[in-house]
């Protein structure tokens, strides 16, 4: 079966998230006053699989060894099968 | 489509022939537009009357080839068509001035102009450096990110073009003023401060991922480039001579190497000949913008100079404005010969790519190659180390045809001398009187207040918060950079140190100065070569060649070509009296939108050497107790002015630029900094003199006094004229007592004395009448001028 | 043995940058150096023909994903064996910038717990404030000697060495940072931090320190001290003349300061060698 997993990456709190702040001011600038922007990144990963449990613990191996590097990300992973039309 | 025109050519899918036979001409007119051929009525009746002769209908992969050879873009129609202009008949714009300094002056370091994809001249150690700038102001102004971004990509590739190897690179960029009321802004249009940003982002971007190092240009703000943004990207590469290899021949492979072919960038060329239609562009206009990959770029590169210093091939090309279509149809046409394309081949990024399309795409990062049979395999294995997609989609034939073969059928076959006899329309040229009086104001009281107003104007401010955002280093050759020292002042040029084994230096300068462009184009043309030059002698620079890049507005509009014709005729009377030939060049037209056209713009590059970069000045004073001379003669000219925008005016007394005075004085400084004389030297261009005094002080942290009536002009009463006013040929230059003898005798009466450097951290000067006009400590006038633009990065 | 006896390796993949000038700040000093495409290295099998291997700057891999991981897991991928077993033998390694990425998203800095671990324990992140920054900076030599690439530089010394990057904030992970800092003192791992020109450190202040990094830090090295990264470019501060304020001053050397720490390391080779 063909699942894709769906692995965002965000910034671990306790960071500073400079991406984030240049936004908020960036929007000041335009008129909207923002408390906070979060910044992530998603990966949709598609590979072949046995079972959804194989891919979710494809995807988390994924994310440990390439994805998120532990010392500042948060990674949450969803898994849906797809079905080729 | 709506018309009845289009059938199905038998036996390829995707491939329209077009019954042109039989068609009106109004619909002639109608197949132009329905396509996106920008082609004139003129035009399709002799498309319509070669097919006929040829006794079929064309398909649209033959119009489509036709239309990018013959537009704008690929051909410039304007500066190599015919022009009328006060009742003469001009035939060439490009020949009759800017190629013809090139031929009178006839230098013999000239290696290669205009003809290939970059301008060479000779450097050192058998070595050429190869110089293009080209401008991308359309796509920047519908996507600032990306158009920067592949501008600097496609000039890089042009500078691949001629095998040569990417040293360095510039950027000049022109925007509406940051601070433009959001709501008086058209829909569509985008905010000056958007592109601002995102421009140098593409820049930064792009240049950095590269490893080419950022190292000079400029940025000009002023209300015509609100929807008319300017992004002009240049590169400069070092190239072996000997292995500057075009020769292809009958027989050998086209090979097509890089990025994958897309959708994107389809019409780029004929869209880049067109005004933005600014409420539509968004939808319109996005298509012609590329994705752009540096990564791809870098790889490209790689093999590239593997297969220069192997031998592999025989010719090479960018893949850029009119993409396979203006590559291997020019190939084929400077090598007299045809050539046979299989579109099957070429490598796609995605299905669904009509012929047409792919023949046409400007995706980014591609090269075309021409490789002899013998070497076909190791040329692919270069490809294949360096991880670049590789494809042989051709070869070079001998019957003079241009053959395009697609799922096995031939999908189109012209003639190469029709397809490159391109019919050219006469156009007229009329001057525009000019719209101002000279403004009459009073003296302001407090000339300190007004120093520090103009170093915070957005011309003249620092745009370090900019320009730290590009790699200027890397290659680690750059020695004279963007900013100076520990107080980062404006150095005027940029200085590299090209070969490990040589001190000789390249020095890479630039001018510009859209402002006097509203009043008289003769003078802004001349203002901008004259500026280029200066900035390129001021740190140490000589045997100077030019690049030229017109940014003008619609050449359709009489009084647009007329203006043209006149920077035209002052590229030539200046360049021509500085003994400084055109090297390369391209023009940007049509920079027209609803909110009108842009200004007239000539951005002049100026590359020049450095006999032995250990002689290279820097514009920061050096130590107290030096003497400080003004090089030039400073007349009443403020037209066009910072201090004349300042006060709400442009007036009409342009500066203008007598070379042959001039060039006696530069020639007597570049010997004084040979001799070791000049321990500092900065150029006098926006601002004036204050503006420069100011500079060198705060660069340097070094005090310095000033007085006015050292000034030898009786024709200016007024203190604040001679403070700002922006006469062209002028440079400031620190000198040590002990040379004070030996300086005044080399420069003659080209100099004159007017201060000295002093141990307090302030900028005095003495006015007319002995008054101390202006009087400020270095700290307060260095942060005047970083303050404005510090936040805007 | 001398320099010229000594082999050094700069592996390129696409992307790298900065391999050219690297190489020519080991040939000024006369030390053989090969610039080598990692698809080269590993048709050749070579790597531990070499005294020295060099990660340089650039972009590897377009940056994508993080600075340095995508080159750090080929490297893994392809030379992994090699790579181990010329730590192993306290073969040295240098990584200077996107090398410096690449050696922490590799896990061999700072490498606590030895090498094979293939989680990073810090990270090189987005600069604060935020940008790509292209200017001079100040570090302080802090190693007392453990580090091969500069126990020759004397404690404290200040280094005037430009930096070109986006991603260079070096952080430990969030709450861990005191005690890794600990550990990377007590190791003597802590190497080069930003200062002002005087030598005050920056305390993570703008421009001084011009990414935000944790306790100042601007370069590390291992446990063993012979795997040394750094986020500056020292081979663009080799020669006087790329300096920003060369005009302004005499020379009486004909190099610049990093300088310094290319030569240290290809003495200690030949120390190395020699016992």
């Amino acid at each position: 079966m063909k699942c894709a997993a769906k692995i965002e990456v965000s910034l671990k709190s306790g960071h500073i998230n400079s991406e984030g702040e240049t936004t908020v001011c960036l929007l000041k600038e335009l008129g909207y006053f923002v408390e906070k922007v979060d910044v992530s990144k998603v990966y949709t990963v598609i590979f072949q699989v046995s079972s959804m449990a194989e891919a979710k613990i494809k995807a988390e191996e994924m994310s440990e060894r390439l994805f998120a590097n532990p010392a500042k990300d948060n990674y949450a992973i969803s898994v849906v099968e797809v079905v080729d039309q | 489509m709506s018309s009845n025109f289009y059938v199905q050519c038998a036996g390829v899918s995707d491939v329209l022939e077009v019954t042109l036979a039989k068609v009106t001409d109004a619909e002639l007119v109608e197949v132009s537009n329905e396509l996106a051929l920008g082609l004139s009525l003129d035009e399709m009746k002799v498309v319509q009357a070669y097919f006929k002769s040829e006794g079929r209908n064309p398909t649209d992969v033959e119009l489509q080839t036709i239309s990018q050879t013959w537009s704008e873009h690929c051909c410039h129609k304007t500066f190599k068509g015919k022009i009328v202009f006060e009742g003469k008949e001009i035939d060439s714009l490009f020949r009759t001035y800017i190629a013809r300094v090139t031929r009178e002056i006839d230098a013999p370091w000239c290696f290669n102009v205009f003809e290939d994809n970059a301008g060479i001249v000779k450097f050192d150690k058998g070595y050429g450096i190869a110089a293009k700038v080209e401008t991308h102001n359309h796509p920047s102004a519908i996507d600032p990110f990306g158009g920067a971004a592949n501008g600097i990509g496609g000039v890089v590739r042009d500078i691949f073009g001629v095998w040569a190897d990417p040293i360095a690179c510039t950027g000049v960029s022109c925007f509406g003023p940051l601070d433009f009321d959001y709501n008086k802004l058209l829909v569509g249009v985008k905010h000056p401060k958007y592109l601002y940003r995102n421009v140098a982002a593409g820049l930064s971007f792009y240049g950095n991922n590269l490893g080419v190092p950022l190292v000079n240009g400029a940025i000009c703000f002023d209300e015509s480039f609100i929807g008319n943004v300017v992004a002009c990207c240049g590169c400069f590469g070092l190239l072996p001579l000997d292995k500057y290899f075009k020769n292809a021949k009958v027989g050998d492979y086209i090979v097509m190497a890089g990025g994958r072919t897309g959708r994107d960038g389809i019409h780029g060329v004929t869209f880049a000949s067109a005004e933005i239609m600014v409420d539509k562009s968004r939808e319109v206009h996005n298509p012609a913008v590329q994705t752009s990959n540096p990564l791809a770029e870098e790889k490209l590169g790689r093999a590239i100079m593997i297969l220069r210093d192997q031998r592999l091939a025989s010719a090479i090309t960018d893949l850029g404005g009119g993409g396979l279509s203006s590559a291997v149809g020019e190939t084929a046409e400077r090598y007299a010969c045809g050539a046979t394309v299989d579109l099957s081949k070429v490598p796609l990024k995605y299905l669904g790519l009509a012929p047409w399309e792919i023949y046409i795409s400007e995706s980014q990062e591609r090269q075309l190659f021409i490789v002899p049979p013998e070497n076909l395999e190791a040329a692919l294995s270069v490809f294949e180390q360096e991880e670049v997609e590789a494809a042989a989609i051709g070869q070079l034939i001998k019957e003079r045809r241009l053959k395009i073969v697609y799922q096995g059928s031939f999908v189109a076959d012209v003639d190469m001398s029709f397809l490159f006899n391109v019919p050219i329309a006469t156009k007229q040229a009329a001057l525009a009187p000019c719209m101002f009086t000279e403004p009459e104001f009073a003296e302001p009281v407090d000339l300190t207040l007004t120093l520090m107003q103009l170093l915070g104007m957005p011309n003249i401010a620092s745009k370090e918060s900019v320009v730290r955002t590009y790699d200027h280093e890397v290659r680690g050759n750059t020695v004279l950079k963007p900013f100076q020292g520990k107080y980062a002042g404006p150095n005027d040029a940029a200085v590299l140190k090209p070969l490990d084994n040589s001190w000789k230096g390249l020095v890479v300068s630039c001018g510009v100065n859209p402002n006097y462009g509203k009043i008289d184009p003769y003078w802004m043309a001349a203002s901008a070569i004259d500026e280029a030059i200066r900035n390129n002698l001021a740190v140490g620079g000589r045997r100077i060649a030019l690049l030229d890049n017109f940014i003008w507005g619609n050449p359709e509009k009489p009084e647009r070509l007329g203006s043209l014709v006149r920077a035209c005729q002052a590229c030539y009377d200046v360049a021509k009296a500085y003994r400084t030939p055109f090297i390369s060049g391209k023009d940007s037209l049509y920079n027209e939108s609803q909110m009108g056209p842009v200004t007239p713009t000539l951005i002049i590059t100026a590359v020049g050497i450095v006999p032995d970069i250990r002689s290279t000045v820097s514009m920061d004073l050096k130590t107290s107790g030096n003497l400080l001379y003004l090089l030039g003669n400073t007349y009443p000219e403020l037209g066009g002015s910072e201090y004349y925008k300042l006060n709400g005016y442009i007036g009409v007394s342009v500066p203008k630029v007598q070379p042959s005075k001039a060039r006696k004085a530069y020639y007597n400084l570049t010997k004084a900094i040979g001799y070791g004389m000049v321990k500092s030297c900065h150029d006098l261009s926006d601002g004036g003199l204050a503006v420069a005094a100011a500079e060198m002080a705060f660069a340097g942290n070094i005090g310095l006094t000033l007085d006015l009536k050292a000034i030898s002009n009786k024709a200016i009463k007024r203190n604040d004229f001679l403070l700002f006013s922006e006469s062209n040929s002028r440079l400031l230059i620190e000198v040590s007592p002990k040379d004070r003898y030996d300086f005044e005798a080399l420069m003659k009466n080209s100099c004159t004395l007017i201060g000295e450097t002093t141990k307090t951290e302030e900028l005095q000067i003495h006015g007319l009448n002995n008054d101390l006009i202006v009087d400020a400590p270095l700290l307060e006038l260095r942060a005047a001028w970083k303050k404005t633009l510090s936040a805007e990065a | 043995m001398k320099n010229k006896n000594i082999k050094v390796c700069i592996i390129r993949v696409g992307g790298t940058s900065c391999d050219v000038e690297t190489a020519r700040a080991f040939q000024e000093l006369g030390a053989q150096t090969e610039i080598k495409h990692v698809n080269e290295l590993v048709k050749q099998d070579s790597l531990l023909d070499y005294n020295l291997l060099v990660f340089p700057g650039g972009s590897s891999f377009g940056d994508h994903i993080r600075s340095g991981v995508v080159f750090a897991r080929t490297l893994y991928a392809k030379l992994g064996k090699q790579i181990e077993q010329f730590i192993a033998e306290n073969r040295p390694i240098l990584g200077i910038s996107n090398g410096f990425q690449t050696l922490i998203e590799y896990g061999l800095l700072p490498g606590f717990e030895g090498i094979g671990q293939q989680q990073p324990q810090a990270v090189l992140t987005t600069n604060n404030p935020q940008g790509f920054k292209c200017q001079w900076v100040y570090l302080k030599n802090e190693n007392k000697g453990n580090c091969l690439f500069t126990n020759q530089i004397p404690q404290d010394k200040i280094l005037k060495i430009p930096i070109a990057h986006s991603e260079g904030c070096f952080l430990f992970p969030p709450g861990k940072e005191k005690s890794l800092l600990q550990k990377l003192v007590d190791n003597d791992m802590l190497v080069l931090r930003y200062c002002n020109e005087n030598g005050a450190f920056a305390n993570q202040t703008y421009p001084a320190n011009p990414n935000g990094a944790y306790h100042d830090i601007a370069g590390i090295c291992n446990k063993e001290g012979t795997i040394f990264g750094l986020m500056p470019h020292p081979e663009r501060a080799m020669y006087w003349w790329q300096e920003p304020d060369w005009t302004t001053k005499t020379h009486t050397t004909p190099y610049g300061d990093g300088k310094l720490i290319f030569e240290n390391i290809l003495n200690n080779i030949i120390l190395t060698q020699k016992q």
